[in-house]
């Protein structure tokens, strides 16, 4: 790995602990001074979190348009073992997937056991940005009161994320990433109402 | 920096199979998260755990803060600060707040976190069910089940025993209303100040090989009983011999020649820039 990558990996894994310890608040990668010698069929935010958090060890799937070529890619890159929704680590949902793909990467993804509750999967979710559409209202640890947030089209697939973290500890991990290489988090403790409604999801 | 080995010790894989671990700890609090435990330069059971997530977390930029039971400059201590240093070529502080990173043995500074800061806690013990359950086995399968009546029964038999809840460090406390968590051998003193707090404090066991977390604004709860609440050790009437400071944690010392007991800030940085402001009454 190049020298460069070892502080830019680093640097984003901070932004993503930060991401993770303060749910709803939106850190950016800084990706200034990142080059990547090579094209990729997403954003370089995302190229990031895939190198900073992918490698042999674990698998992943990517959802998509261009998910067999993103795939293809991420594997040569990291050695990370493709999967499918059911058993993947990291699932990686890429901005062109459609509605009902990215609702089905969350419904089949992990959730882990009651006794092996780390054991379930991470989404990684790309976004064009966040939007300033502020309808959904945070609570939980990492939330000093509450936080309002915009999930950039997304704030929908809420109520299938509400499904499958039913049972805590359980549950499934969320990050979103924009254009601009910023970065939100929503950890499986995150409670998240409708600002328009009082339904919670 | 020119170095024989990679930045911050560790190659690229082994910090990324930390830090998953570590963001797994962040989104279940208090659950400990298992991990490979690398092999170190200092040896298990002296602060590896705790040096293996403050490695995988440090980049260019950091300033770093070491203390072992409250000092900067105990031999642990140093010994983890240099080489996290001679590894990064970073800054170091004493100053609580200065620091982005603070690796901690048995202590949380007397300064409250700050947003972003990271303390990063050394564990012996992570398990608080050990005590009545050796099975690893069995003692994960009580914290699904959420089965925590061995840890009561733990603080019942010493209240039995002794009349209060005795033991001076290491007292469980209840996370986000789900797991029971060992919070490290802190005194109880301490206890309280890990709940809702601003900062980040992440768990590292080496020998046993777990990562756990508490993120910032986080309920967390010292276990206790209806009638026997829980209590910190209490420092009524003491005053720190160097800088004056009342209701901070002490060091209880004794006079060698008229074995006249007295107490010292156990935070040796608070006390020092105390009597750097000017606090201090009695130098």
């Amino acid at each position: 790995m190049k020298e460069s990558l070892v502080h830019e990996t680093a640097k984003a894994y901070r932004r993503l602990l930060l991401a993770g310890s303060y749910p709803g608040r939106r850190f950016n990668l800084d990706m200034e001074a990142l080059e990547f010698d090579f094209t990729m069929p997403f954003s370089r935010g995302l190229m990031l979190l895939i190198y900073t958090l992918i490698d042999a060890e674990v698998s992943f799937k990517v959802v998509g348009k261009s998910a067999q070529e993103a795939t293809r890619l991420i594997s040569r890159l990291t050695y990370g073992r493709p999967s499918d929704l059911s058993s993947a680590d990291f699932i990686i949902v890429l901005e062109d997937a459609t509605e009902a793909e990215k609702g089905e990467a969350i419904l089949k993804s992990k959730v882990g056991t009651l006794i092996d509750p780390h054991r379930s999967a991470t989404l990684v979710m790309a976004v064009g940005t966040f939007g300033e559409k502020n309808d959904l209202v945070l609570k939980g640890p990492g939330i000093r009161e509450k936080s309002v947030i915009s999930l950039g089209g997304l704030e929908a697939l809420m109520t299938l994320r509400e499904e499958k973290n039913r049972e805590y500890p359980m549950g499934i991990d969320m990050v979103f990433v924009d254009h601009a290489g910023e970065i939100l988090a929503l950890p499986r403790t995150t409670q998240i109402e409708r600002r328009s409604s009082s339904w919670p999801m | 920096m020119k170095n024989a080995y990679n930045f911050a010790f560790f190659d690229e894989g082994s910090k990324k199979e930390i830090r998953r671990a570590t963001l797994k700890a962040v989104a279940i609090p208090g659950y400990q998260v298992p991990f490979a435990s690398r092999e170190m330069p200092i040896a298990r059971g002296w602060g590896t755990g705790g040096l293996q997530v403050t490695l995988s977390l440090i980049n260019r930029g950091d300033v770093i803060k070491v203390i072992d039971q409250g000092t900067d400059e105990s031999v642990n201590a140093v010994s983890i600060r240099n080489l996290i240093q001679k590894t990064t070529g970073i800054q170091a502080t004493i100053d609580t707040l200065e620091a982005t990173v603070i690796q901690s043995r048995h202590r949380i500074p007397e300064e409250p976190l700050e947003e972003e800061q990271i303390l990063v806690l050394q564990v012996p013990m992570p398990e608080p069910l050990r005590f009545v359950e050796s099975s690893e086995y069995k003692t994960k399968r009580l914290h699904g089940d959420g089965e925590y009546s061995g840890a009561w029964l733990v603080l019942y038999e010493k209240i039995m025993k002794f009349g209060k809840m005795t033991g001076g460090a290491a007292h469980p406390v209840l996370v986000h209303d789900r797991y029971v968590m060992s919070p490290s051998p802190i005194p109880k003193y301490d206890n309280p100040r890990l709940d809702h707090s601003e900062g980040i404090q992440l768990f590292g066991a080496g020998r046993e090989k777990k990562i756990y977390a508490i993120p910032p604004y986080t309920r967390v709860v010292s276990l206790a009983f209806d009638d026997y609440p829980f209590e910190v050790e209490s420092q009524e009437g003491r005053v720190c011999r160097l800088c004056g400071a009342r209701g901070v944690f002490f060091d209880e010392l004794e006079d060698e020649k008229t074995h006249e007991v007295y107490y010292q800030c156990n935070d040796s940085s608070y006390c020092l820039k105390r009597l750097n402001q000017g606090g201090g009454d009695h130098v």
